[in-house]
């Protein structure tokens, strides 16, 4: 009789794969679907940016007679065509900058946040796995030196270190984007490190690590097939939080000009022409 | 007596006291857990490990399955010095000894399914592949007493006694001969804790296992093991057979243990009771580390020399009340 009781219990379906249980948290928190409604918005816009754009963000336009470039909003060119934003001094579509520029950002963002929680989980991870030895001690120390350097000042360390445009290493070439997503990601990864070592140290706790290492698992094997899956969903938060402050430090590169180069669109760059223009035409901003 | 599969020989296992070791530049003390503790188990053998939390039964299970490296001593397995094993060599023999853990909790991993889990000591030692490991996994589960079905299950899904049944099968996936059982029905309820107990000895008697029964329940105790020996601050203080051990405990420590344990029986009498707490392992008493607490004591000996454990009718016992007597 109990018996019959705990199957049907069981068949009733309490499966929930990581995604679905994901999706249901999601669902009940009212502010989480507009922030991500939000997000979507920004992800179709960068990637549909091919199809949105009405003109190619780097071609430039003549302004019409008795105006000059940059144009206001909602101008035409001497052909008549229509620029929503207007241009910019050289005479290019700002509307169709910024959706390139916002692609591109979250290209860069995205990317250097892949890279940055590859190396920091890998950090993390070993030197949670090595607590208290001097390869903990090592890596630990190095992420707090990294720490202690405002983010912003230390990539613009590494820029100047790597120089500007794209980097040679060797046999291989880096593009200017590879080399800002790299940039970026150095600054960053010491945050998932530190993260990623607390939850480690954590589950190493548990018995089933034991059970790993009584029936002779590696230290490789026990951190890829028996810790890692434990300590993603802290590792995803983490890298969401992280992407909106990356987003910011790629855009203050270019801004300072020592991140994408022009003619290449880019938001920090478009603030930083946009400037001079400020007080007479503010909506170039 | 048989031969003894596994024997450990002065084994001493100290911690060191302070956090880092930073800390330990400054602070050298360190935590008794275990020092100086030997047994040993014949093939076919259950042998218990009682004592209070602090006792060092958990400690000596962790270094018997080399989880932790002892300071000193042996761990001599089928002839082999555990402790010294390296690399290939400490691989083979971890093939033949598992472990069963307290909380089945936190010794499956929850984000695996039952399957994946009991298949995970097979994939390490690379034993069965493909098909027949599917085959086998049913195998394996249908011994800790669960139907197949239950191998695309997680964790959280089962009960307290189906997740314990897991944590069996895993242990038993790769054929051992020896299992360290941890505590394995301390987190069950009572109603499941018998069916357990009957199952690891149903299959000692079916596979001819070994075990290292660790236990502060003494009817658990009693029920499983052969021969049972008491730990009390990192030392054995009595090792007898189990029927010795509960008809005629010797040592003062293990008669306040029984005494302990509550009788369904209100003309019983008043119970022994012991006063005091468990001194710290950092610094023991000298001498019997029982003697603050023990109501026998003999002044002048007892706080001043440390009884060895020795050889008295059918048993051995760390007490200088019996070495007298020997004499």
């Amino acid at each position: 009789m109990v018996r019959e009781i705990h199957t049907t219990e069981y068949e009733l379906g309490l499966h929930q794969t990581l995604l679905q249980e994901f999706w249901h948290n999601f669902k009940k928190n009212k502010l989480s679907l507009v922030g991500g409604f939000i997000v979507l918005c920004y992800a179709i816009m960068a990637i549909f940016a091919p199809l949105l754009a009405p003109y190619n963000p780097v071609e430039q336009f003549d302004a019409p007679p008795g105006m000059r470039n940059p144009m206001p909003p909602l101008s035409r060119d001497v052909d008549g065509r229509l620029f929503l934003l207007g241009t910019d001094k050289f005479g290019r579509d700002i509307l169709s900058r910024a959706l390139y520029g916002t692609r591109t950002l979250l290209q860069l963002a995205g990317g250097s946040i892949a890279i940055a929680m590859l190396l920091g989980v890998a950090m993390g991870a070993v030197a949670g796995y090595k607590k208290g030895t001097w390869v903990d001690e090592l890596i630990m120390r190095t992420v707090d030196i990294m720490l202690s350097f405002p983010t912003l000042v230390l990539a613009i360390a590494l820029v100047g270190a790597f120089g500007i445009g794209s980097l040679r290493i060797g046999p291989l070439v880096l593009s200017n984007m590879v080399k800002i997503m790299l940039v970026i990601a150095i600054t960053y990864s010491p945050r998932f490190a530190r993260v990623m070592r607390a939850v480690v140290l954590q589950e190493m706790a548990e018995d089933y690590v034991a059970a790993a290492k009584v029936t002779g698992a590696s230290g490789f094997r026990i951190l890829t097939r028996e810790v890692l899956v434990n300590t993603i969903p802290t590792i995803i938060v983490q890298g969401s939080l992280m992407m909106a402050t990356t987003v910011l430090t790629s855009a203050s590169l270019s801004f300072l000009g020592l991140g994408l180069q022009p003619p290449r669109p880019s938001l920090g760059l478009m603030l930083n022409e946009a400037r001079d223009y400020l007080f007479w035409g503010a909506c170039c901003t | 007596m048989a031969e003894a599969l596994l024997e450990v020989r002065g084994l001493v296992k100290y911690f060191p006291a302070a956090a880092d070791w930073f800390a330990q530049l400054f602070d050298r003390r360190v935590i008794r857990a275990v020092d100086g503790v030997d047994f040993s188990i014949s093939r076919g053998e259950t042998l218990g490990l009682v004592g209070e939390s602090g006792s060092g039964k958990t400690t000596t299970g962790r270094v018997v399955t080399r989880l932790i490296e002892p300071t000193a001593g042996q761990v001599l397995f089928d002839g082999q010095d555990l402790v010294r094993l390296r690399g290939k060599a400490l691989k083979a023999v971890r093939k033949r000894i598992q472990m069963i853990f307290q909380d089945p909790s936190s010794s499956l991993n929850r984000r695996k399914t039952v399957g994946q889990i009991v298949a995970e000591p097979i994939r390490i030692h690379g034993l069965i592949k493909g098909q027949a490991l599917q085959a086998r996994l049913a195998e394996v589960v249908g011994l800790a007493g669960l139907s197949p079905k239950f191998l695309n299950r997680y964790p959280h899904e089962l009960s307290g006694g189906q997740r314990q049944r897991v944590g069996i099968a895993r242990a038993l996936a790769v054929e051992p001969e020896f299992i360290v059982c941890d505590e394995p029905v301390t987190a069950l309820d009572v109603s499941i804790q018998a069916q357990i107990l009957n199952l690891l000895m149903d299959l000692q008697e079916e596979l001819s296992l070994t075990y290292l029964f660790i236990a502060h329940d003494l009817s658990v105790v009693r029920h499983v093991s052969h021969r049972v020996a008491v730990m009390y601050l990192g030392k054995v203080v009595e090792l007898a057979e189990v029927d010795t051990l509960f008809s005629r405990p010797r040592h003062p420590y293990t008669q306040a243990l029984l005494a302990a344990v509550p009788r369904p029986d209100p003309r019983a009498g008043k119970r022994q009771v012991l006063h005091g707490e468990v001194p710290s392992p950092i610094a023991p008493p000298p001498g019997c580390r029982f003697h603050p607490r023990c109501g026998r004591r003999i002044e002048g000996v007892c706080e001043v020399e440390e009884p060895p454990l020795v050889e008295a009718d059918g048993g051995q016992v760390a007490c200088h009340l019996y070495a007298k007597e020997g004499n």
